[in-house]
């Protein structure tokens, strides 16, 4: 089975400029364009003398990974990009855009490939030149995607050293039966030692989904729009082809509260992660409730907070974030247990917090404190255009169209305790949670025993 | 899931032999530079009305220098204290949720000389904001329960979580503890179990009143601010006590062995070498250096840079290497240095991030062959003006937001610099000539004085290794250019620096940060 399309692509072949919508919560205007193959262009207009940031993002992640033994690839294939084309190497592209001064990187998450350089406006037609360029014709051999692939392991082995890793692993893996979302985004370390095995399959992702009707250009920063565009248009115009839907299977019911414990072989303070499935971002309702729930819950204001962390002392750090997902997700929290004594009462604790919210019970001073607080933060983290473009990549890749952000903070500022309390009695329920905790073990780790 | 970093914090004073060619090194760093005696607050303001934010900071000279022997940490905690404690009119939990609804923020970040309490709110928060502020520096609560909460949170950090889930943090603050053992440097920021188990509730009072003085103060603010913001902040925060300035540093003179392996459980290898130079800002062949370290290894900004592209990009055999010409901090979120972490004494370090286990003899070759390359033969024409061009450019980030751009104000300050930083470097670069970049590397980089730590499993076997000089071949899955296998051939039996066994110490990451 596969998931229909949370939100569908507006693909309107007209590329005149829309007129500039007026700014909602969100601090800086969106003016969006589309050229005939499909690509969305959004521009954000920034007070930033001489200097912009340039994204390439496309709709593509560890979602996508659906074949058993490929997990991580949409992760390797964001490094291959990097390998360049028979115009510009490698080589020749770090070098061009270091000449240029240009910060430049990627990353790759659930549901997003994102590339970016930020830096000297004047720049930008070069960059635009480069990364149409390094999409539309990329070109690389077996022997440096063998070799890539071994700069991805030292990725994944840097990030085994930390427990979180191993929880943030465990938690998905048993949450998720069907779902790609089951996979961390690095991928399992059997098939990252796998990887130089996939040089097809790399070049089918290539094919599948590097297209111009999944991707979106988004520029922030100090530029003439009309110019910028004109050059998009015409390093980006002549690319061609059609993405694929990726057919993710769809989750179903948990039907009953699940559990799971893994050893470390160090000294470590207990890590504790619980996890609700929960709708995705094509449920508006949904997840405007979820962005006020989480800090209202576990945030540092929360009740939670102040008496696990700085009355009792049993959780040295509750941490966690809700973070929009284009399928259903899940909506968690992580607790790091001062002791393993801790573990009890803490889940209890949770356990009384949510049943509050489920009868009602919500802090009402609080609710319209969280409501500020998402606010100020809009405009404090969108304090340069890369910060700025981050925020828009992220709503943008799970519904594509970056405006959704707008729409959701718009809807925030309604929720209302009798929403809240719907949504914790509808999904914070036990069969729908999934629990993990990783913590020192005499015995050898169930994975991974040689760390 | 994933926890927020460990915070900036380790050590311990390794008793490490001094002995063997590479061992001491009797070089001695210039001196500190010249700290201000005042009995008001130095002031700062940049203000930019159009702005939606203000950005304060609040900067001490003060730091784990100021730790008294026995009590290492106590100025990282006593700042933890101040920030997060809560003050006589809010307890901790309530001023948490009096910041939040202007999702202001407020932390306290300690380096070995300085302390900065950074503020940022919105425009229409501030007049709520300042007065919370003012009271964490003046009126802090001293709750023995907070005391205890952050104190046992900061052995936490060291114990579960230096030694345990971080190796390349544990690598880098081991680095740290061979280059400055001995030195008020010597022990990291954060503290050791020890020091931290002794610290007692009138000890971090007392601490308060000696360090987080006027003496030691610069009120600094930037953004939508109206009126004279650090003038009025002065004023409010006069009633802190007068205290008298610092005392001035030694030069630290490293004494530790070539390799100090660590041996901890752990599936990867993470490497970092380095050592200590007299060169800082505002020093005539800084600026130079700046250019021919980035040329090494630029931090995070891929393979138009000698250590990545040979090391990872070439070989494949990690996700990243990076040479650094001061003391550096990552800014959260991004690649940038963070601002005010400056440093009398400066150290030139290479990160070689983590490699498999039975690559770790090679890597470490690897990393050295570069640097003795780069070191004598300096850079060509082409990379020279390929490195200054991206600094020209990249370096606008530096100071691309108020917040930023008060940090690096202070930090000019702070290196008594008439001129400021930035702007020195931007000017140079343009005139900077390759004979002087050169000349710069060959005056003060001697690869011989590297020290290199080592987190891994099997330190003992690696030890045995590297005594015995075993050469580390090297083969790949795929194939490889002619002379990328003969510079490995070069590579494999690349000289260690080694004379005597005693060159190599080990020990096990149990005994790092304990006292």
């Amino acid at each position: 089975m596969t998931l229909a399309l949370a939100l569908s692509l507006s693909l309107a072949a007209a590329a005149a400029p829309a007129p500039a919508p007026a700014p909602g919560p969100f601090p800086y205007p969106i003016h969006r364009r589309t050229l005939e193959n499909g690509l969305q262009i959004f521009f954000v207009p920034y007070d930033s003398p001489r200097l912009a940031a340039f994204f390439t993002v496309f709709r593509v992640g560890s979602r996508n990974e659906v074949e058993p033994g490929r997990s991580g690839f949409a992760h390797f294939f964001e490094h291959l990009t990097f390998r360049g084309t028979k115009s510009h190497s490698g080589q020749d592209w770090e070098r061009i855009t270091k000449s240029l001064g240009l910060d430049t990187n990627a990353f790759t998450d659930d549901d997003v490939t994102a590339y970016w350089l930020s830096g000297a406006a004047a720049a930008l037609p070069t960059v635009i030149a480069l990364e149409a360029d390094r999409f539309m014709n990329l070109d690389y051999g077996e022997d440096d995607f063998k070799v890539e692939s071994r700069a991805v392991l030292g990725e994944l082995l840097k990030s085994q050293a930390s427990p979180d890793f191993e929880l943030e692993e465990a938690g998905r893996e048993l949450a998720f039966t069907r779902h790609t979302y089951r996979h961390t985004t690095i991928g399992y370390e059997r098939d990252v030692r796998d990887m130089p095995s996939g040089y097809r399959y790399s070049l089918e992702l290539y094919r599948r989904f590097y297209r111009p009707d999944n991707a979106m250009v988004l520029v922030v920063g100090d530029f003439d729009e009309e110019q910028v565009f004109e050059e998009i248009r015409r390093r980006y115009g002549p690319w061609k082809g059609r993405g694929e839907e990726a057919r993710v299977e769809v989750e179903p019911p948990q039907g009953k509260e699940k559990e799971t414990r893994r050893g470390w072989p160090t000294p470590i303070l207990p890590r504790l992660w619980s996890g609700w499935h929960t709708p995705g971002a094509a449920d508006l309702d949904a997840t405007a409730a979820q962005l006020v729930l989480w800090p209202l819950l576990f945030g540092r204001p929360s009740a939670l907070y102040r008496e696990l962390v700085l009355e009792k002392h049993l959780v040295e750090e509750l941490g966690g974030e809700f973070q929009p997902h284009r399928d259903p997700y899940l909506f968690g929290y992580q607790a790091i247990l001062k002791s393993a004594a801790a573990e009890e009462p803490t889940r209890a604790a949770t356990e009384r917090a949510v049943a509050e919210v489920a009868a009602g019970r919500v802090d009402e001073g609080l609710l319209a404190d969280v409501k500020s607080n998402l606010l100020a933060t809009l405009l404090l983290q969108t304090d340069t255009p890369y910060r700025t473009g981050i925020w828009l990549v992220y709503y943008g890749a799970v519904t594509g169209d970056p405006g959704y952000l707008d729409r959701v903070i718009q809807r925030v500022k309604a929720v209302s305790p009798q929403d809240l309390s719907a949504f914790a009695q509808r999904w914070l329920v036990p069969a729908n949670r999934t629990t993990a905790l990783v913590a020192t073990s005499a015995a050898p780790a169930a994975k991974g025993a040689a760390r | 899931m994933s926890r927020p970093g460990l915070a900036a914090l380790l050590a311990l004073p390794l008793a490490l032999a001094c002995a063997g060619p590479a061992a001491t090194d009797g070089r001695v760093t210039r001196t500190a530079p010249p700290f201000r005696a005042s009995g008001t607050p130095l002031q700062l303001g940049l203000p930019a009305p159009a702005r939606p934010t203000v950005s304060v900071r609040l900067f001490f000279l003060a730091g784990a220098v100021d730790d008294p022997p026995g009590k290492e940490g106590l100025t990282a905690l006593t700042a933890a204290v101040m920030a997060e404690g809560g003050t006589e009119r809010l307890s901790s939990a309530e001023l948490a949720r009096a910041l939040y609804p202007m999702a202001a923020e407020l932390e306290a970040v300690t380096d070995e000389e300085t302390t900065v309490f950074a503020g940022r709110c919105t425009k229409d928060a501030l007049e709520r904001f300042l007065p919370i502020l003012v009271d964490v520096l003046r009126r802090p609560r001293f709750d023995p329960r907070e005391m205890e909460r952050l104190r046992s949170r900061a052995i936490d950090a060291i114990v579960n979580g230096l030694r345990a889930e971080s190796d390349e943090e544990l690598g880098k603050e081991a680095l740290a503890l061979a280059l400055y053992g001995g030195h008020p440097y010597g022990h990291f920021v954060g503290g050791t179990v020890q020091g931290l188990k002794s610290i007692t509730a009138e000890d971090i009072q007392t601490h308060w009143k000696r360090v987080f003085t006027l003496a030691r103060l610069t009120v600094g603010a930037a953004g939508a601010y109206e009126g004279d913001l650090p003038a009025r902040l002065a004023r409010e925060l006069s009633g802190l006590p007068a205290g008298s300035p610092r005392a001035t540093l030694p030069a630290p003179v490293t004494a530790a062995p070539r390799f100090l392996l660590i041996e901890k459980a752990t599936p990867s290898t993470a490497i970092s070498m380095g050592f200590t130079w007299d060169v800082r800002r505002g020093d005539p062949d800084f600026p130079a250096l700046v250019v021919a370290v980035s040329a090494l290894g630029e931090h995070r900004q891929g393979a138009a840079f000698r250590l990545f592209d040979e090391l990872r990009e070439i070989r494949g055999l990690n996700y990243g290497d990076y040479a650094y010409p001061e003391h550096f901090v990552q800014a959260p979120g991004g690649a940038l240095p963070a601002v005010n972490h400056p440093r009398s004494y400066q150290e030139f370090t290479v990160w070689i991030r983590p490699v498999e286990p039975q690559h770790r003899l090679f890597a470490i070759r690897a990393a050295l062959y570069e640097i003795d390359r780069w070191a004598k033969r300096g850079l060509t024409q082409e990379e020279l003006d390929r490195v200054k061009q991206f600094l020209a450019g990249y370096t606008l980030s530096f100071d691309q937001t108020d917040s930023r751009k008060l940090g690096y104000a202070l930090d000019d300050r702070f290196y008594g610099l008439e001129r400021p930083w930035l702007e020195t470097l931007r000017a140079r670069l343009g005139a900077l000539k390759l004979e002087e970049v050169n000349a710069a590397l060959r005056r003060h980089v001697d690869p011989a004085r590297l020290r290199i730590a080592v987190a891994t499993h099997g330190a003992a076997e690696l030890a045995a290794e590297l005594r015995r000089g075993d050469p580390s071949p090297m083969t790949y899955a795929g194939p490889k250019p002619p002379a990328v296998l003969a510079a490995d051939e070069v590579i494999a039996r690349f000289p260690l620096g080694l004379a005597r066994p005693q060159d190599v110490k080990v020990v096990r990451v149990e005994e790092l940060f304990e006292r």
